[in-house]
């Protein structure tokens, strides 16, 4: 596996590149450095719970056509525990990001009265725990299960894993949910929406269907040249252009149902992010996250070109970091990003998409691209579209 | 035409079928005489849809003060059971189109009766809002087309609205996708058809199917193009349903989990639905190797991952309903919980959270008694979920002094038997006089045609291990 090694130095150098301007910003703007390491941070993580999810929807259906995109995405789960570290300095500075932690903004307010016994540091730490716990107990079983099959062929662990995805699945969905409610939503600790953890989860699965996309054709082009076929392109094509209707979905029941209602407790947090330059990101974000992938991936022959499918990816992640950009810095700028700090911003997301890129690469050294003993691996490899019409 | 599949993947039709066995088994039925079972089902089903039509016209004479609605609750029953019937059709509109995308060869054995089921269920949700409009015969003034009424028009901001057009074109295009996929199967009918008429019949009806490579390829190629535009329709028409509920500014309704919420919702529903129906199909039309413990448990396993999203769904609501610090929210759903409707609100929580948990273990899935009375569970639950939405959030309002309490009335009860036996009837007749499965879909999915594929792929890298 020469040609992934060669991949970390890339990696390391943004991450290199990314650690610089961090440490500078820290100098010029401190809080905002903040922000943007939170932004990253929510930016690579829902990458890589989207990788997790995906993980577990194909064990529990049972699915044969994704068994070598599967593999990839196990191997990103490696970066949960970098993850993890990255959400340190984030706790270290917990006031400066999440006002509810803040007595002098909070003293006197009823509303942080009634949520205190949620939003609190202690049980705030106690929580992030656990939802890494969650995840990374997850990804040690699927990603160490599937690569111990690789060495002893046992079918059982496919069937062990498959059992442990349903109430994993069930245990991700929590873990989600909450965990958007802490980190992402209690940014403005008045607001509420219930379709939030909704929310961040599509962005989540759609954001790593992308990267499975870059890596089909960057391996399919390499590595495994011939196992990746055109019909593996069109398949995650298909999902990828599902999922950004679900985000377009979901995206439009939050935003509609809370126009309509015209509540003030509910519009504050959309009209902060609705106005002048947020306006105009929220628009580049669903025309990334949704209208790109909606009319370009529209024809089948599309989706089974790498090139297009390639440009379409690249859309959607600068789209999805745009979008937590969206959902954080309105907290700290309500007049929009300053412009010549955005160099922070691009900063931050190399660090910490640098260093945990170049983990997952580091990690998967010496192993096999595609499963090589999974019990459905004949499907993979030999799966047509006959099938997509009646068969 | 089959795909090389795993061996460590079961056969979905058991009783190694051969392609006129599959034909025989499920043409028979129609060209005989009913059985004593049939006829019993139907004429019970006619008395309920009798009496059901009795009540409706009751209500259209004398006005819907016949119901148990009052000032504090203006909704209740009607729209209950108008949800809830909408709901039942998801299940045949994701088993026919979403699962036909993804792939997934064991809708074959199920998707025509769950399609029916869906065409049969929109239109007894259709009932309730008609009845509801209070002079039904004026129900085409929701329809936008040029008249002199002056500045009457109808209100294209209400939500209410959108509902006439989603589910119009919904039962549209359910209806036709069910049409076009029935298309080879009457041509099956048709050449074995014994007498003149028959025979004319079945052939305007298939629109002179000739079996060519080229007909069967056009086909496949609008049955595809038909599932894509009939998914987007499993998620608007019942997000456009929540809209009815979440776009007002009533506690309880408003939020913004709703159209997801009840999209998992209505195809939970739905699929419990479908399986009270199939399991009760068959035994009494003796489908026991086609409908076998691989479908049943395919859709248990839905089931329980729909449940989930439910139960999620349900918590989240309670968790953002404290956590709003709305002293209103808080309100609404301690009296869910805690008020007269507690019951109701207990018994949905039993039914659509606990019972799918028992779905976890395969004896239970593979035992089909107690698959079919927690089918039944889970279509009471769903119904109870309708009916605490609306009900808790609207008895006792902002104003203490408004409060007020709801039963339904005898004829309000018995238009919902009406519409049960509406259901049946029609799924009945659909048994009798059409194929109940796909048999030109199940063809491709028997063992015959999988060994052959499975052994080509094989001779070349050898056997897996």
């Amino acid at each position: 596996m020469t040609r992934t090694a060669r991949l970390e130095l890339p990696f390391l150098g943004a991450a290199g590149l990314g650690l610089l301007a961090v440490a500078v910003g820290a100098f010029v703007a401190p809080v905002h450095v903040l922000h943007a390491h939170l932004t990253a941070f929510a930016t690579v993580l829902t990458i890589v719970l989207g990788m997790l999810f995906f993980v577990m929807l194909q064990h529990v259906t049972d699915a044969g056509w994704s068994v070598v995109p599967r593999r990839w995405a196990e191997l990103v789960l490696a970066a949960l525990p970098v993850m993890a570290l990255a959400f340190l300095p984030l706790l270290v500075f917990l006031p400066h990001l999440w006002h509810w932690a803040d007595p002098s903004i909070t003293a006197g307010d009823p509303l942080y009265a009634i949520k205190s016994p949620y939003l609190n540091v202690p049980f705030f730490v106690v929580r992030a725990v656990v939802y890494f716990a969650i995840w990374i107990l997850l990804a040690l079983r699927l990603r160490g299960g599937s690569l111990r099959q690789d060495e002893t062929g046992e079918a059982a662990l496919s069937f062990g894993m498959r059992r442990l995805s349903a109430p994993g699945l069930i245990l991700f969905g929590l873990a989600l949910s909450f965990a958007s409610v802490d980190w992402l939503m209690s940014l403005d600790y008045h607001w509420f929406s219930t379709i939030f953890g909704v929310y961040v989860f599509a962005h989540a699965v759609l954001a790593a269907l992308a990267v499975l996309n870059l890596c089909a054709v960057g391996l399919g082009r390499g590595a495994l040249r011939g196992t990746v076929t055109a019909d593996t392109l069109h398949d995650l094509g298909k999902l990828t252009f599902t999922f950004a209707v679900f985000w377009a979905y979901i995206a439009f029941s939050q935003w509609f149902l809370i126009w309509y209602g015209n509540i003030p407790e509910e519009t504050g947090w959309m009209l902060a992010r609705g106005h002048a330059p947020w306006l105009a990101t929220i628009v580049a974000v669903v025309v990334g996250l949704f209208v790109v992938p909606f009319v370009v991936l529209m024809p089948a022959a599309a989706k089974r070109r790498p090139r297009i499918l390639v440009a379409v990816s690249v859309v959607i992640l600068v789209a999805h970091w745009l979008g937590m950009v969206w959902l954080v810095q309105p907290s700290l700028y309500p007049d929009g990003l300053p412009l010549h700090l955005v160099w922070i911003d691009a900063g931050a997301l190399l660090l910490v998409g640098g260093v945990a890129g170049w983990w997952v690469i580091r990690r998967a050294r010496g192993r096999a691209l595609a499963p090589l003993h999974d019990p459905r691996r004949h499907e993979a490899a030999g799966h047509d579209l006959s099938g997509a019409a009646h068969g | 035409m089959a795909e090389v599949l795993s061996p460590a993947r079961e056969p979905l039709v058991d009783g190694d079928k051969s392609y006129h066995d599959v034909t025989e088994d499920i043409c028979r039925p129609l060209e005989g005489r009913p059985t004593p079972l049939w006829w019993g089902g139907i004429t019970l089903s006619s008395l309920m849809l009798l009496a059901g039509a009795v009540a409706v016209g009751y209500q259209c004479l004398v006005g819907i003060g016949t119901w148990g609605l009052n000032r504090t609750v203006g909704w209740a029953f009607d729209i209950t059971n108008f949800v809830f019937w909408i709901g039942i059709g998801h299940a045949g509109t994701l088993i026919s189109a979403v699962l036909f995308l993804f792939r997934q060869r064991w809708r074959t054995s199920v998707n025509r009766s769950a399609e029916a089921m869906t065409i049969f269920a929109v239109m007894c949700a259709g009932i309730f809002p008609l009845i509801h409009m209070g002079r039904p015969w004026l129900a085409y003034w929701v329809l936008p087309y040029p008249n002199e009424r002056g500045p009457l028009w109808i209100n294209w901001r209400s939500p209410l609205l959108w509902d006439v057009f989603a589910i119009s074109t919904y039962f549209i295009i359910s209806f036709t996708f069910w049409l076009v996929g029935l298309l080879p199967d009457f041509a099956t009918l048709r050449d074995r058809a014994k007498t003149k008429t028959r025979k004319a019949l079945f052939n305007v009806l298939s629109l002179g199917w000739s079996g060519s490579v080229r007909t069967w390829q056009r086909y496949e190629l609008v049955y595809l193009l038909l599932a894509g535009l009939a998914t987007p329709l499993v998620f608007s028409v019942h997000t456009i349903v929540s809209f009815d509920f979440a776009t007002s500014v009533i506690p309880g309704w408003h939020t913004t989990i709703f159209p997801p919420y009840f999209v998992a919702g209505a195809i939970f529903s739905g699929l419990s639905m479908v399986l009270t129906l199939m399991l009760i199909a068959r035994k009494v039309m003796r489908l026991e190797d086609y409908i076998t413990k691989r479908h049943v448990g395919a859709m248990c396993k839905l089931i329980i991952g729909m449940g989930g999203i439910v139960g999620l769904a349900y918590g989240t609501e309670f968790f953002i309903a404290w956590y709003s610090g709305n002293a209103y929210e808080k309100f609404v759903f301690a009296n869910r919980a805690m008020g007269p409707f507690a019951w109701a609100y207990w018994t949905m929580v039993t039914c659509n959270v606990v019972t799918p948990q028992f779905l976890w273990f395969k004896k239970i899935r593979e035992n089909f008694l107690l698959v079919f009375l927690l089918s039944l569970l889970i279509n009471v639950g769903m119904w109870f979920e309708r009916f605490v939405i609306i009900v808790t959030s609207l008895h006792r309002d902002y104003l203490p002094s408004s409060w007020a309490d709801y039963s339904p009335t005898s004829i309000e009860i018995l238009t919902l038997v009406g519409s049960f036996g509406l259901f049946f009837t029609a799924f009945l007749v659909f048994c009798r006089f059409l194929p109940v499965i796909a048999m030109a879909e199940v063809k491709g999915v028997l063992g015959y045609a999988r060994r052959q594929a499975n052994e080509k792929a094989y001779e070349k890298e050898g056997a897996p291990s």
